[in-house]
């Protein structure tokens, strides 16, 4: 991905690498942004249920869930099935040679199939119509519109929001016939979540220590390695891509997974809400809704800076009422991040570990850390043991990238301990 | 016409237009164009490198891609496109730009009647806004008769549910030729007339929009600042 | 718009030859735009439909910016954001000599003239004037890049350029501004690179009522 010498894209021009090489080492970024900052997030839903569109400063994409019967896969019979398809040959990417195609499509395929379906993020049980017979077959559509850098995050976001607004037509499975009932027969039915996935990416580059969040293309090209986490709105990894150059710490992506965790809650939480507004924009009578809306000025802005302003506000005042909710999701984060270091097989106390964090942590969280050492090492040995078998299935997948990271997150432990 | 307008049924009129020109950073030529709820993106390319097995001494290749918005192109969408690089191919001024590669990309938002039109119009404004050399712009219109027998002019999907037969045409802007028809269902000689006299008056609308649209747009980009634009790149430097 | 009929142009014909610059086309004895956009003219005898553009068409003798993309034989390939990339050979440099090669790879920057174009054969590009001098051509090192419209790189080529008059006051710093729509900016830090690239790049938008504004913009950045 970063090695692909095309030369027409922005960043990947001599010239244009330093450059960037050395605004990271300032800490400067082109557009302005602090190097934790993100861009907004804007959502646009379509008139017909589960059609999103989405826009991440010029990043541009459009998700589509459609559905139909189908029969499932004999190992898996009680169970519908989810379908990920992702078009990056559309309107984005006419200028781009093939390889890069090929490979570009291959790791924004996989990132969304391990972060969606590995992940089983839908309850796909409850999609089943007759067991080994017939069975709800969800399809996920991704078109890239247009490719601004950060895709994966785009892709990721528009997925999850095209999932959650769609609805399904509700079935009876009679004498081996099924009947659909039409939306005027029957509401139609939204699909059931197990957890919501969404994933942050970060970028390193060789010069700096510090990972850019959300890169624009012209950062992406010109980075060391990328850094993809997809984590759910409880803060559990879902996903974890890491590949390039760059020598990375555990420190680092730990850092980035933090950050990551607070981001996809608040992201899911925007989607949430935003599915709010367009429920009741949905009960006006009379209105063109749609991606017309794209065109139009005065249509309503779903744009995460915006929406979530105004989520402060009101976390603020709850906050005021009562401090239960907010320590205790801190908890599970921290639960989840332990587990998910020991892929490093760093033979560690998980204690030891995260009171070394906490002296290299941002001010503002200190006191959600002492507050969670106090749980986290109560709840020490429970994590272990029900540390979700996803991450083992990740310690496999991992190790290729992870090699060159290995000496140094050893010499790291070696520090600590 | 007479006959339409007397009647409470018949529509005559377009759906409203709208368009923003390119939305898209990466091709030398975007529009995102909408008939009323229909809306579609367009993009061109060109010229640009062109594989030898495509290539020609004479004039440039023209190739034409449309995307639905789910799933992969099935045939239908092979022939909606085989009928925009139909139109094009006579339309664009090929001999410019010999060994070259025209590549235009329509990509369906969303599906709300007369996505044929759409899909042709959006893009002629793409080529148009790209900067290809056309021999003239052309303007596509959809038109049903529904089972009363009234005319109905760019149905909304609702209207086409029931539809007898249903015509699209596009002409061309300079002698108002006819470059494009495509007729489903069953109809009369005479109705084929009235509706190809109907769809005529409403491509002068489109070529008026087409026309009002791109001098705004190009009065904007060297008089005028685009007031929202302008406002949110000047503090982009702020922050540095 | 495309196929209209151009009456002024027909007139001035008349009585003088015209020049007919892009975007319109001769159809025996009448003028026909093949582009859409106002139609402008320049004394005494040119017309051309100005349109907005990204794409660049390679024509004789200009200035652009291009990326080396390999080297084949004698010749190196470089990307102008043409159709075809565009050839430049290496005796093509100041002081080269079949011995003396210069030394370019592949993602370097070029600042070079057009030496040849044609629609049927590769563009050639060279970076020495007609007394083998290399004068301002030659090789980009450091400073920032990016892509922008034509028209905005026409703009600031234009000798009356108000924008770049403006921005030189603010502070001092080397531009490289090629007709293919790639523009190239180093000055003294990293931040007024950055602070003198977002500046340009937001001409695109704004017009020339705007460059006080942004220059404003840019100082308030520097001071901050």
């Amino acid at each position: 991905m970063f090695m692909n010498a095309n030369l027409f894209e922005p960043g990947k021009s001599k010239s244009e690498r330093s450059f960037i090489q050395s605004a990271v080492k300032q800490n400067t970024r082109f557009d302005g942004r602090k190097s934790n900052e993100f861009r907004d997030v804007k959502l646009t839903f379509g008139s017909d249920w589960g059609t999103v569109a989405v826009s991440m400063g010029d990043t541009k994409v459009l998700a589509q869930v459609s559905c139909d019967i189908g029969a499932p896969s004999s190992a898996r019979a009680n169970e519908g099935t989810l379908y990920l398809n992702v078009d990056i040959k559309g309107v984005a990417f006419l200028d781009e040679i093939q390889s890069t195609h090929d490979q570009r499509f291959l790791t924004l395929n996989s990132l969304l199939e391990r972060t969606f379906r590995s992940s089983r993020c839908l309850d796909l049980e409850s999609l089943c119509i007759a067991v080994e017979q017939h069975v709800w077959c969800v399809r996920v559509d991704i078109n890239v519109l247009n490719h601004d850098g950060n895709l994966y995050d785009a892709s990721t976001i528009a997925a999850l929001a095209a999932l959650m607004h769609f609805r399904r037509p509700e079935v009876s499975y009679a004498e081996e016939k099924i009947h659909t009932f039409s939306e005027r027969e029957r509401e139609l039915m939204p699909l059931l979540f197990l957890h919501y996935p969404v994933s942050v990416t970060y970028c390193l580059y060789k010069s700096s220590s510090n990972p850019l969040v959300d890169p624009t293309l012209l950062e992406e090209n010109a980075a060391d390695s990328i850094i993809v986490l997809s984590f759910n709105s409880y803060q559990e990894l879902c996903t974890l891509n890491a590949g390039g150059t760059a020598p990375t710490n555990v420190r680092t992506i730990m850092k980035c997974a933090r950050s990551a965790a607070n981001r996809s809650k608040a992201l899911v939480q925007f989607i949430r809400k935003a599915l709010e507004l367009d429920a009741e924009r949905r009960l006006q009578p009379n209105r063109v809704f749609g991606l017309a809306d794209l065109l139009s000025d005065n249509a309503p802005l779903l744009s995460f800076k915006h929406l979530m302003a105004e989520n402060v506000r009101q976390e603020v005042a709850q906050k005021k009422i009562s401090d239960e909710p907010i320590p205790s999701t801190e908890t599970v984060a921290d639960e989840q991040l332990p587990a998910d270091t020991k892929i490093e097989e760093a033979p560690m106390d998980e204690t030891t570990w995260l009171s070394v964090e906490e002296s290299t942590w941002i001010e503002q969280q200190m006191k959600n850390v002492q507050q969670s050492l106090a749980v986290s090492a109560q709840e020490a040995g429970k994590t272990s043991k029900s540390k979700p078998n996803r991450s083992k299935n990740k310690a496999s997948k991992k190790p290729s990238i992870r090699n060159q990271d290995q000496s140094d997150s050893e010499e790291e432990v070696t520090q600590i301990l | 016409m007479n006959k339409t307008n007397t009647e409470n049924d018949a529509k005559v009129k377009l759906r409203e237009m709208h368009c923003k020109f390119n939305p898209l950073s990466r091709c030398d030529g975007s529009v995102m164009y909408s008939q009323g709820a229909t809306v579609v993106i367009a993009a061109v390319l060109g010229p640009i490198e062109v594989k030898t097995q495509n290539l020609s001494i004479e004039g440039s290749y023209l190739e034409c891609n449309y995307r639905p918005k789910a799933g992969l192109p099935q045939v239908k969408e092979r022939i909606r496109e085989a009928a925009i690089r139909d139109v094009l191919e006579l339309a664009l001024l090929s001999e410019a730009y010999p060994r070259a590669k025209m590549s235009l990309q329509v990509q369906e938002l969303e599906d709300r009647g007369s996505i044929d039109a759409c899909a042709l119009n959006a893009a002629c404004l793409a080529m148009l806004i790209g900067g290809l050399p056309l021999k003239y712009s052309f303007a596509a219109v959809h038109c049903i008769i529904n089972e009363k027998g009234d005319f109905i002019l760019d149905p909304e999907e609702s209207e086409t549910q029931h539809q007898k037969a249903s015509f699209t045409f596009a002409f061309d802007s300079v002698d108002g030729d006819l470059l494009l028809v495509q007729t489903k269902g069953a109809f009369k000689i005479a109705q084929f007339n009235d509706i190809e006299c109907i769809c005529r008056q409403a491509s002068v609308e489109i070529f008026d929009f087409y026309r009002s649209n791109i001098a705004k747009y190009h009065s904007k980009s060297e008089d005028q600042p685009l007031a929202t634009i302008e406002s949110a790149r000047s503090e982009l430097p702020m922050e540095t | 718009m495309p196929g209209e009929r151009v009456r002024v142009v027909e007139d001035a014909a008349k009585n003088k030859r015209v020049i007919l610059g892009p975007g319109l086309r001769r159809l025996d004895d009448k003028v026909v735009a093949s582009k859409a956009g106002p139609l402008r003219h320049k004394d005494p005898n040119t017309f051309w439909v100005d349109n907005y553009q990204r794409r660049y068409v390679p024509a004789r003798g200009d200035l652009i910016i291009g990326i080396v993309k390999a080297r084949v034989g004698d010749l190196y390939r470089v990307d102008i954001g043409s159709a075809d990339t565009a050839a430049i050979s290496y005796l093509a440099f100041e002081a080269a000599t079949k011995k003396n090669r210069p030394d370019l790879n592949p993602g370097d920057l070029l600042y070079a003239r057009v030496l040849n174009a044609n629609a049927d054969i590769e563009p050639e590009l060279v970076c020495v004037n007609s007394n083998g001098k290399r004068g301002k051509l030659g090789v980009l090192q450091d400073g920032f890049f990016f892509k922008c419209s034509l028209n905005l790189a026409r703009l600031l080529l234009r000798e009356s350029c108000p924008a770049l008059a403006a921005l030189t006051d603010e502070m001092p710093f080397e531009i490289a501004v090629g007709v293919n729509g790639r523009i190239w900016v180093k000055a003294h830090s990293m931040r007024e690179t950055v602070g003198l690239a977002n500046a340009i790049m937001s001409l695109e938008q704004a017009g020339y009522a705007e460059i006080d504004k942004i220059c404003g913009d840019l100082n308030s950045v520097m001071q901050t």
